[in-house]
């Protein structure tokens, strides 16, 4: 270090290291078993779920997972389904806004969220949740389609995780009113059930099974330590990353490894695969407390 | 507008400016309320309109064609107008081309706002079939040259386009619900049905807002604070007001330029309507002249022998016209088959009479060349009609030196007639 | 359906000069200099600003004050039908201008000559005065930033429905009604009027009844504006250490 900077007080001393040497400053923190924010590095960032808070949409859902933030929104319209003829469809689409990082312009390369619309899409239609034929509401004229977007808002790392949470929050509190159509094609409330006691009630209206939720959790791999739920400065200094979907039911339903010049040897996935099991248990747990905001 | 427009106006330029305004001078002579002169020059065909504000330069053309309407149950019976301006990148010395992409998408926005959703232009009369086909209007506004007052010129353009546009007529068969569209040799285009004549008059402003000057040049607006532009119509009322960003107002100071502003758009309307009157004179001319190479050939030897008969000094109009009526049905039978336009048949000459000697002038523009012609009696009669309905002209710059030289010779010929 | 019953009362509930529910926050996304978030009703915009920073593209460098530059996006899900609107459309590119002139007028520029200023806007939900709301949220972002400014700015959406001039119009409203609309920033202290964007046919006056309703409106939004940046400077010094204020 300079004469220059060992003058300057401790705490931008540090500030000018770190952006000149990134990396020599992140092992430092790492040959120490720990990391800047002060996590171990098996220690995941605590989540939030909130649910409701777009009202123009039929669903939806703010994450945050540390600063990163993604919401999204679901709408619902009757189509006519094409083929099959019973089955409802699913349109995902992911989009990184001007807001969520520095180095966003409009003009910036698209393959992150296509990636991640990509993914998103399989890991919801992949899981137990998605059932198609549940959308359809006359076989051959009318059915649901779910349009799903998602906006990420502020990208500080593992966007696929906060993506995926993000849907499965806004799909599990989606509830479909109950619909006929009428001859001349209109769509209608449906009208009452009649039960087998001679009474009749509303239908209630229908939700997505909860069961079988596939969550995802992102691990980065620094000097060959496996880093969990890393930020976007750890991401940016990883030499991959790895991402596994399960759903919580003991299956794994996805592992993203791509390439990076690394590696990776069966015990590092393993251990990829452990800790996303546990994180799904955290994620769940909070999914499942989500609320509606106060107002 | 143009932010370029700052670094390519000298700090000289712009200190000057507002000094030269402290004593309500203004750099190309003007006082501050003073607009710069309007050119207005309407195209043959009335597809369009180039109109000129002191050094700005705009053109406007207006196509319609038959489409659907929009699904919606409401506007089944309605035609649709909209706008697209287009600001090249040679109009400026200081052009920056995302710049005037944004001023584009601005104008046009105005124009929608202040003549599309204000209802200038009666939508439902565009409609030729309910549900089935109704007329699409676009009007294509190009910024030929940018001198300041872009806004101010292409609403004045606009309008101008407009009140001139003629679109063609088209017709349903009752009973077999087929449209057709009449071409304009078989029957006259229909001008639009318009509500009201909203304008734009831009200010440019100094002096924390207390010094206007009104449609700015282009070294004016970069000099400026700020500016604001209201659009305004003939009758008084405020059809949009705009002021972006640039130096703050106070709400008396806006009021006071909404006051200002609904005062000025008087002229530029009489501009623009009399530059229509002139237009009209000239289409009529030119369509005379062209059935006069129609009708010469058939109607030759018929007329001549009128002509002997009545033997009228050219520029009598009216005892023109008492011959014809003397000559009796062939003449209205020869008049109808030799002119296409259905105008009044002899019988009803005699009560346009007193019109047609005031219009004299325009008359006898006409006149002029039909003199060499042999069947110049059964064109005299619809001359009455059609002058008839000509009433005051106002010369544009343009042809202005050819027609005084015929309004004298015409005055002249008449004089010695009565 | 009429937008104005004959108690006086709108769709909603509201009397005509009564401002809808609104909630602010400022310092809501990590990774920006500022940000905020606005809602009035239903209506919820969230803005980041990144700046001052080193001048980015090509215009910005050797400019006597900072580049301010504005981005404008909204949601597919916002509206009552999915719509997903392109960068190129009319009415973003409009609100888009308006924002970049307001700011232009209200940011200190000459300040931080050499630098950029990034505004990015991102309308969640639209219920009506977007381009109110928009601005608003905008300069909490600014002031979250700490980016030197002339004065608090505050915009609000006013109009004329059956004869009674009606404050923060809806969605149903703007849409329904027929009769002239006025948007309207202004620097709430200095009582100067930034934006002024009038459309629909009227006579002078109506002009200046619909200007001092949005005055009033403007005031109104302002006081609430200015207790959220309170709020926030007082967590932050209290963050700071000790501190009276």
């Amino acid at each position: 270090m300079t004469a220059r900077v060992d003058s300057a007080p401790a705490d931008s001393q540090a500030e000018a290291f770190k952006r000149l040497y990134p990396d020599q400053y992140y092992r430092r923190f790492l040959s120490q078993n720990t990391r800047p924010d002060g996590r171990s590095l098996t220690q995941t960032r605590p989540a939030s779920v909130v649910l409701g808070v777009i009202t123009s949409a039929d669903s939806s859902a703010l994450i945050k997972i540390g600063n990163t933030t993604v919401i999204a929104g679901v709408k619902l319209e009757v189509l006519m389904p094409k083929d099959p003829p019973d089955q409802g469809c699913l349109q995902v689409n992911v989009e990184l806004t001007t807001l969520c990082s520095p180095e966003m312009r409009d003009n910036r390369p698209t393959e992150v969220p296509s990636f991640l619309t990509q993914q998103v899409d399989a890991a919801v239609r992949g899981s137990s949740a998605w059932q198609p034929q549940a959308l359809c509401i006359q076989a051959g004229r009318a059915a649901w389609a779910v349009y799903l977007d998602l906006y990420v808002l502020c990208a500080d790392g593992v966007l696929l995780d906060a993506c995926v949470l993000a849907a499965m929050a806004a799909l599990n509190a989606l509830r479909l009113a109950p619909v006929d159509v009428t001859d001349a094609g209109n769509v209608v409330a449906a009208g009452n059930d009649a039960m087998t006691d001679g009474t009749s009630h509303p239908q209630q209206p229908y939700a997505l099974s909860k069961q079988g939720t596939p969550l995802t959790l992102t691990c980065a791999v620094i000097d060959d330590r496996l880093i969990a739920d890393p930020s976007s400065e750890e991401e940016s200094l990883a030499a991959t990353v790895v991402s596994t979907t399960v759903d919580g039911q003991g299956h794994v339903m996805g592992l993203q490894h791509a390439g990076g010049g690394v590696e990776l040897s069966t015990a590092h996935l393993q251990q990829c695969i452990t800790a996303a099991q546990d994180r799904h248990t955290d994620l769940f747990r909070v999914l499942s407390s989500a609320q509606p905001p106060d107002h | 507008m143009l932010p370029e427009i700052e670094s390519a106006t000298s700090r000289n330029d712009r200190v000057f400016i507002v000094k030269a305004l402290a004593e309500e001078q203004r750099i190309d002579g003007r006082k501050p309320f003073d607009a710069r002169l309007r050119k207005i020059q309407i195209a043959e065909d009335n597809s369009g309109v180039t109109v000129q504000l002191g050094d700005t330069k705009v053109m406007a053309v207006i196509t319609a064609d038959l489409e659907e309407p929009r699904a919606d149950g409401g506007r089944q019976r309605e035609g649709s107008i909209r706008f697209k301006v287009d600001v090249g990148p040679t109009v400026s010395f200081a052009a920056d081309t995302t710049r005037l992409s944004e001023d584009e998408q601005l104008i046009t926005r105005l124009l929608q706002k202040a003549i599309r959703n204000t209802g200038v232009v009666d939508l439902e009369a565009l409609c030729v079939s309910a549900g089935r086909k109704v007329w699409a209007l676009a009007v294509y506004v190009t910024v030929l040259d940018h001198a300041g007052a872009l806004v101010d010129a292409c609403f004045l353009a606009t309008m101008a386009a407009l009140m001139a546009h003629r679109r063609p007529d088209a017709t349903v068969d009752a009973s077999t619900s087929d449209i057709t569209v009449h071409s304009p040799d078989v029957r006259e285009p229909v001008p639009l049905s318009l509500h009201h004549t909203p304008l734009a008059v831009t200010f440019a402003l100094f002096k924390e807002g207390d010094d206007l000057v009104m449609d700015p040049l282009l070294k004016e607006e970069a000099a400026a604070g700020g500016q604001v532009t209201v659009v305004v119509n003939t009758a008084g009322q405020v059809c949009a007001v705009q002021q972006l960003g640039g130096l703050g107002l106070s709400l008396e100071q806006v009021m006071r330029v909404v006051r200002i502003a609904a005062g000025q758009v008087e002229d530029a309307a009489a501009q623009i309507r009399a530059a229509l009157d002139t237009h009209s004179t000239a289409q009529l001319a030119a369509r005379v002249r062209r059935q006069q190479g129609h009708a010469a050939h058939a109607a030759k030897a018929k007329a001549a022998a009128f002509l002997d008969v009545a033997l009228p000094p050219l520029s009598t109009l009216a005892s023109v016209a008492f011959e014809a009526d003397a000559a009796g049905p062939s003449a209205a039978a020869q008049h109808q088959e030799d002119t296409e336009m259905r105008m009044a048949p002899p019988p009803g000459v005699p009560a346009e009479q007193p019109t047609v000697v005031n219009a004299s002038p325009a008359g006898s523009t006409q006149l002029q060349d039909v003199s060499d012609s042999a069947a110049r009696a059964t064109p005299d009669a619809s001359f009455d009609a059609i002058a008839a309905r000509i009433a005051g002209t106002q010369l544009t710059s343009a042809g202005e030196g050819k027609a005084v030289k015929q309004k004298s010779r015409a005055r002249n010929r008449k004089s010695d007639a009565w | 359906m009429e937008l104005l019953s004959p108690e006086g009362l709108r769709q909603d509930g509201r009397r005509p000069r009564e401002l809808r529910n609104l909630q602010s926050a400022v310092d809501t996304l990590g990774n920006a200099d500022g940000s905020a978030t606005f809602e009035l009703g239903n209506t919820k915009v969230m803005a980041a600003v990144f700046g001052p920073r080193a001048a980015q593209g090509k215009s910005s460098g050797g400019r006597r004050d900072a580049d301010i530059r504005c981005e404008f996006a909204i949601a597919a899900f916002s509206q009552s039908e999915r719509k997903q609107l392109s960068k190129r459309d009319r009415r973003i590119l409009e609100v888009r201008s308006m924002l970049k002139e307001a700011l232009k007028a209200n940011v200190l520029a000459e300040l931080m000559p050499g630098t950029t200023i990034d505004v990015y806007v991102q309308v969640l939900a639209a219920d009506g005065s977007i381009g109110a709301a928009s601005l608003n949220a905008a300069f909490l972002a600014v002031a979250d930033a700490g980016i030197p400014v002339k004065d608090l700015m505050a915009a609000c959406v006013v109009g004329l429905v059956q004869d009674t001039p009606i404050l923060d119009l809806n969605q149903m409203e703007e849409q329904m009604s027929r009769g002239p609309s006025l948007m309207m920033a202004m620097h709430v202290g200095l009582k100067k009027i930034v934006v002024f964007q009038a459309d629909g046919r009227m006579p002078v006056e109506g002009v200046e009844t619909l200007a001092e309703l949005a005055e009033g409106g403007c005031q109104a939004v302002g006081k609430a504006m200015r207790s959220v940046l309170l709020d926030n400077t007082r967590k932050l010094a209290l963050a700071r250490g000790p501190v009276r204020l």
